[in-house]
């Protein structure tokens, strides 16, 4: 069974039009919510803090979105939005939904900006909300959605968990290193990802990062980035996606232009 | 299998099963590992394994210390890095058991069937057991919850 990322945007307004889903069905869509702050943004400033069960956030999330089915949400740091999207396929694999509403987001908070001045890694933060329709059809098949994780390595991704997950989203799309037309690069300036970059292929695809445009947004950043990448017209045919983070968690999304 | 734990407990609890290697790991990624591993280890078994787990606030207690920290003016690295619920699963993979999936999900009350849905999805992919979990830290004088229970698939050869 093939999914497709069917419609692609960074807010709400646009996105049914463009997925092309008759209202009462869209109605009907399940929205999965991933993000690594959820709402503490929104209290943060309050002296005693009220901490709301996180679901709170994607339930209205959801009716931001004009959908009343099914709400879950999951957040595994940066790849929070990669994740939703993963529950989606597994749960549209099963057959519980044809189409899912899938979000990335990350609301503005200190919090998050202060825990990653502790941790002294230097990161451009941005906040952002990317939108996706995933269903049986689109114009972007997802080829594979390749996982891999480092358990050794809490705050970052090793150069060979790095090249394990795009050798086996190879692997499952069927693809050799040649087809890959384009790789989104998970960090512009990372030298573990390069040197991934240039152990596997030869010579290398053009590869283009995100984040000078966007800053690091956590949670958000599958969505957003692909909603960014995917929201105008591209050349290529063939696009692996790259997302890592926190908990040494590494995707790589294979996308393929549907015929 | 359903661990109730009591706040002031924990601490001894989490150093006779995990000595010092969770020392710096807070209370949520604490009680998930007890209680995952207590019920991994009763049960049986081996093979690629999915840990899949929900909780109503996730870490809740490190989040709010967090926000404490933050109006003193001095966040602390680990108290951040608690909470993050979902770090208790790299944490299983290395003290516990290798991990070939792991998901940490926030439901809607009546959602709980979501579970059971995903790791049948599972094990009809690449899983031969998922641990399903519900973890609670305690919101006063209640004891913390960490209930889990193991699902493997079945096997058609007689």
């Amino acid at each position: 069974m093939s999914f497709f990322i069917r419609a692609v945007a960074m807010e709400a307004s646009t996105l049914r039009e463009r997925s092309g889903i008759d209202a009462g069905e869209w109605r009907t869509l399940p929205c999965i919510v991933g993000s690594s702050s959820h709402g503490v943004g929104r209290v943060e400033n309050d002296a005693e803090p009220r901490l709301a069960p996180p679901i709170e956030l994607a339930r209205e999330l959801a009716q931001g979105f004009g959908v009343s089915g099914p709400v879950l949400a999951t957040s595994s740091a940066c790849t929070s939005g990669f994740s939703a999207l993963q529950l989606a396929l597994d749960l549209m694999q099963a057959g519980a939904f044809g189409h899912a509403l899938v979000l990335g987001v990350e609301l503005p908070n200190r919090l998050t900006a202060a825990g990653f001045a502790s941790l002294g890694l230097g990161l451009k933060l941005g906040t952002a909300l990317g939108a996706l329709v995933v269903s049986g059809e689109g114009a972007w098949r997802i080829a594979a959605l390749a996982w891999q994780t480092d358990p050794a390595s809490l705050t970052g991704v090793a150069a060979a968990t790095m090249k394990a997950a795009m050798q086996d989203a190879l692997s499952r799309a069927g693809w050799r290193p040649a087809d890959v037309d384009l790789v989104k690069l998970q960090a512009e300036d990372d030298p573990a990802e390069q040197q991934v970059i240039t152990e596997l292929f030869s010579p290398a695809p053009s590869c283009i990062s995100l984040k000078s445009t966007l800053g690091h947004t956590l949670g958000a950043s599958g969505p957003a980035e692909l909603a960014l990448l995917l929201g105008e017209p591209r050349p290529e045919r063939r696009i692996l996606f790259n997302l890592s983070g926190f908990g040494g968690h590494m995707a790589c999304l294979a996308l393929e232009r549907a015929a | 299998m359903e661990l109730r734990i009591a706040p002031t407990e924990l601490r001894g609890r989490v150093h006779a099963r995990f000595g010092d290697r969770l020392r710096r790991a807070g209370s949520f990624a604490q009680l998930t590992l007890l209680g995952a591993a207590a019920c991994l280890e009763a049960a049986p078994g081996s093979g690629a394994l999915g840990l899949l787990w929900t909780s109503s606030r996730g870490a809740f207690l490190a989040t709010r210390s967090a926000l404490a920290e933050l109006r003193g003016g001095e966040l602390m690295p680990y108290t951040f890095i608690a909470t993050q619920p979902h770090l208790a699963a790299p944490l299983f993979a290395q003290h516990v058991h290798p991990l070939v999936r792991s998901a940490f999900l926030y439901l809607e009350a009546g959602g709980e069937h979501w579970l059971d849905a995903l790791a049948r999805a599972w094990l009809r992919e690449d899983c031969t057991r998922v641990l399903l979990g519900r973890v609670e830290e305690s919101a006063g004088g209640d004891a913390h919850l960490s209930d889990w229970r193991l699902l493997g698939a079945i096997s058609s050869s007689p």
